[in-house]
């Protein structure tokens, strides 16, 4: 691939950059250093629109009047950040971000900087054993997403994403807390508390007349199986 | 004085209707807009039809009526409307075609004729209703029997933006407005997409949408529970919101859809796959279908669900007919006795929510109408149950509520998030949480500011964070069915939200484009930007 001069380079501005890369790429760019912007610039303009970009460039600054004067939008709004979607009590989409600025400070101080995931539970009574930490999971530096399983029930799930600098540990970010309860259903069947009346009524709406669920849930169908057999 | 208190056990039948917001003007014909014309006159307006039925018999009925804000944005534009017409008009012509090809063929013509005169009623009806379907669903609240309440936004699956709770305020509130504007009425209660709930979801739509009292959640979400809810699903339970959590019964629901022994499976029914846009030469049915390539679903099916693709009989009404009392009355029957064994269980009258995709009926299920009929009156004539909505179960029985906590849960298949995330099409969410980002940014920032034209560039943003977050898209990735598409809308949100923010962000204008755009999408016309803010 024709690689662009460093003169170039200087030429085109960081958001302009970005600007004429997102007409074709929605994700978050700030990931990008410069020079892959440019890269990626390359492969999707075709060479003599590359040949003529300082004045397209220039065009797009001329031709628009400002709207009035007002505080503009921030140039970058995407910032370090670890982001969770519960697929189930036991599968979490993780996903997560750093910053151009926050990733070069980082290698600077130590070259060989490490990237995790770490998975606690931080409901009050995990929290007393090792900050209620589950799991952790090593992420690379051009990683971006990882669906996490855990086997454990957890009850206040939080996702710390973390920097290991120089061997000491720097949360960079921390997810929203998803909270989970323990059913009542399963506490009291595996007490033997449950009434015959309440066992009758919790699966009536989800049993069919062949006394099969109609719900695909794990949970439930772990407590119908220990109560088959029994006056359902 | 105050009316007694009925013990008749309830039966709340939910159909809640929602189409993906599929417009091109830009196109003579979109394959894909095809889906509401086919609703419109397969579900809808058969529908609206049957109820009115219902009340010039003074068969007394209730149904809950779920109608989400996009699609009622559909019901009143007049784009779809002028070309719901050129369809109906298409596929008359087809079926008078099809009634002279069919001219030596007495019992294949009898079922042609019949398809015929469905699509000549719809029209007639569409005329009637001033060429604007939202009157047919109007027409319906002058008796009061229809409880029309709405969903949310673009149907977005709210438990993926949990912790973007600006979208989710946002979808409510735009929702509650559409409603208004709509239907003139404030929606009692909402439908939450797919019942997708978690914990704390109706704190904000307490906060935001005042005049809501109710929503609807999966039994799971009751099942699971921390606490013992002690009339299980047969009563709404008051949640720390204030609101009224009702489960549905998936169990009476599940004779209906079940893919083994549901109703719409039955031999005498309808073939719904077996169509003459696949079995006639291309040729012909290209010509009553403008700008149709491939061979696809006309609307005109012959044959009936028995035996193999080869070995089908030729539909017949009567016999179908038959077989929708049939399973009317077991329906029917089915609840009866389930009510009693409810009954002697708990100390209330026990309600039944039963929720169906209104498109199931006459769409998927061609007898679906009729079915439906059958059981309100039966229901009607039922010494044990009565049609009722969770508004006249909670003016009965609100002060007999217990409080419950209701748990993550929805209708999903693994009644959680699956298969709105599934490992393939998780990977938009990352773009569409930074784009949500970026518009709560832009929202705030620009709060208090009185621009005319900046305003219409932030609800622009708004309204396309509504439209790519909608459940369509990742449900249509997931089924692998118009992929393209799907992925094809997503990517032309985002780089609509991009490039407002980066006009903004130069603080530039291109009304040309803004004017596009705009034009493109008309919908959510009162939506308040403000709204979509981090507090």
């Amino acid at each position: 691939m024709k690689k662009v001069s460093p003169g170039r380079i200087k030429s085109i501005d960081r958001h302009t950059l970005e600007l004429l890369v997102r007409r074709d790429r929605h994700e978050d760019l700030s990931v990008f250093t410069d020079e892959e912007l440019l890269d990626v610039i390359m492969e999707i303009y075709p060479q003599d629109v590359i040949a003529s970009m300082d004045f397209a460039c220039a065009k797009i600054e001329s031709s628009k009047k400002p709207l009035t004067t007002y505080d503009k939008a921030p140039l970058y709004f995407s910032n370090t950040s670890v982001d969770v979607i519960v697929c189930d009590p036991h599968w979490y989409y993780v996903f997560w971000s750093i910053s151009p600025n926050e990733k070069a400070m980082l290698l600077d101080k130590d070259k060989d900087c490490a990237l995790s995931l770490c998975i606690r539970d931080v409901s009050d009574s995990k929290l007393e054993k090792q900050n209620g930490e589950i799991c952790t999971i090593d992420v690379g530096f051009q990683e971006s997403d990882r669906n996490i399983f855990v086997q454990a029930n957890l009850s206040s799930v939080t996702v710390d994403f973390i920097a290991y600098v120089n061997g000491e540990k720097t949360v960079l970010a921390s997810s929203k807390t998803y909270n989970f309860f323990q059913p009542y259903l399963k506490t009291a069947v595996a007490s033997n508390k449950l009434s015959a009346k309440q066992k009758k009524l919790q699966f009536m709406p989800i049993e069919n007349e062949d006394g099969n669920l109609v719900v695909n849930n794990a949970i439930l169908e772990e407590i119908h199986g220990n109560l088959k057999g029994e006056c359902l | 004085m105050k009316a007694k208190k009925t013990k008749k056990a309830m039966v709340n039948l939910i159909l809640q209707a929602h189409l993906p917001y599929i417009r091109h003007e830009e196109n003579e014909h979109f394959f894909e807009e095809d889906w509401y014309y086919e609703a419109l006159t397969e579900s809808y307006f058969p529908l609206v039809r049957m109820f009115h039925r219902l009340e010039e018999k003074n068969t007394p009925y209730r149904i809950t009526l779920v109608i989400s804000p996009s699609l009622a944005e559909m019901l009143k534009d007049k784009t779809y409307s002028e070309r719901f017409e050129i369809y109906l008009k298409n596929h008359i012509a087809l079926g008078e075609s099809e009634v002279k090809r069919l001219e030596h063929d007495e019992a294949m013509r009898a079922v042609a004729n019949d398809i015929l005169n469905k699509y000549k009623t719809v029209l007639s009806e569409f005329e009637a209703y001033g060429k604007e379907p939202l009157n047919a669903f109007i027409s319906l609240l002058k008796n009061g029997n229809a409880e029309i309440i709405t969903s949310v936004a673009a149907h977005p699956f709210l438990p993926l933006y949990e912790s973007r709770p600006a979208l989710i305020k946002s979808g409510l509130t735009t929702a509650a407005k559409v409603h208004f504007i709509t239907f003139k009425n404030y929606s009692k209660g909402i439908w939450f997409p797919d019942c997708g709930y978690y914990p704390g979801l109706d704190e904000i739509l307490k906060k935001n949408v005042l005049e809501s009292r109710y929503f609807y959640v999966s039994p799971t979400g009751f099942a699971l529970s921390d606490k013992c809810i002690k009339r299980g699903c047969y009563a709404p339970v008051r949640t720390s919101s204030g609101l009224y959590a009702f489960a549905l019964d998936m169990a009476l629901r599940d004779y209906v859809t079940s893919s083994f022994t549901g109703y719409p499976g039955d031999d005498d029914y309808r073939e719904f796959y077996r169509d003459i846009g696949f079995d006639l030469d291309i040729k012909y049915i290209r010509s009553f279908l403008p700008n149709m390539k491939e061979s696809g679903f006309t609307g005109y099916k012959y044959y009936a669900v028995s035996g193999k693709r080869d070995d089908k009989k030729i539909y017949n009404a009567e016999r179908a007919a038959q077989k929708t009392s049939i399973h009317a009355d077991h329906f029917v029957s089915c609840i009866e006795k389930k009510a009693k064994d409810v009954s002697s269980l708990i100390d209330l009258p026990p309600i039944f929510n039963i929720a169906f995709d209104t498109e199931l009926f006459g769409h998927w299920w061609s007898e679906g109408v009729e079915w439906l009929e059958k059981v309100l009156v039966n229901l009607s004539n039922s010494e044990d149950l009565v049609c009722a909505t969770s508004s006249d179960y909670l003016d009965e029985f609100e002060n007999d509520v217990y409080d419950g906590v209701v748990v993550r849960s929805s209708n999903a298949f693994n009644t959680y998030s699956y298969p709105y995330i599934d490992g393939e099409n998780s990977c938009i969410q990352r773009s569409i949480f930074n784009a949500i980002d970026k518009v709560e940014d832009l929202s705030t920032r620009f709060k208090g500011d009185k621009n005319p034209v900046k305003q219409r560039y932030i609800k622009q943003a708004v309204k396309e964070i509504l439209l790519v977050t909608s459940s369509d898209w990742p449900q249509l990735i997931h089924n692998n069915t118009c992929t393209e598409y799907a992925t094809m809308r997503i990517n032309e949100h985002l780089g609509n939200i991009n490039k407002i923010c980066d006009l903004l962000s130069y603080g530039k204008s291109d009304t040309t484009w803004l004017v596009g755009v705009e034009k493109r999408f008309p919908l959510f016309e009162g939506i308040d930007y403000r709204t979509f803010t981090k507090d």
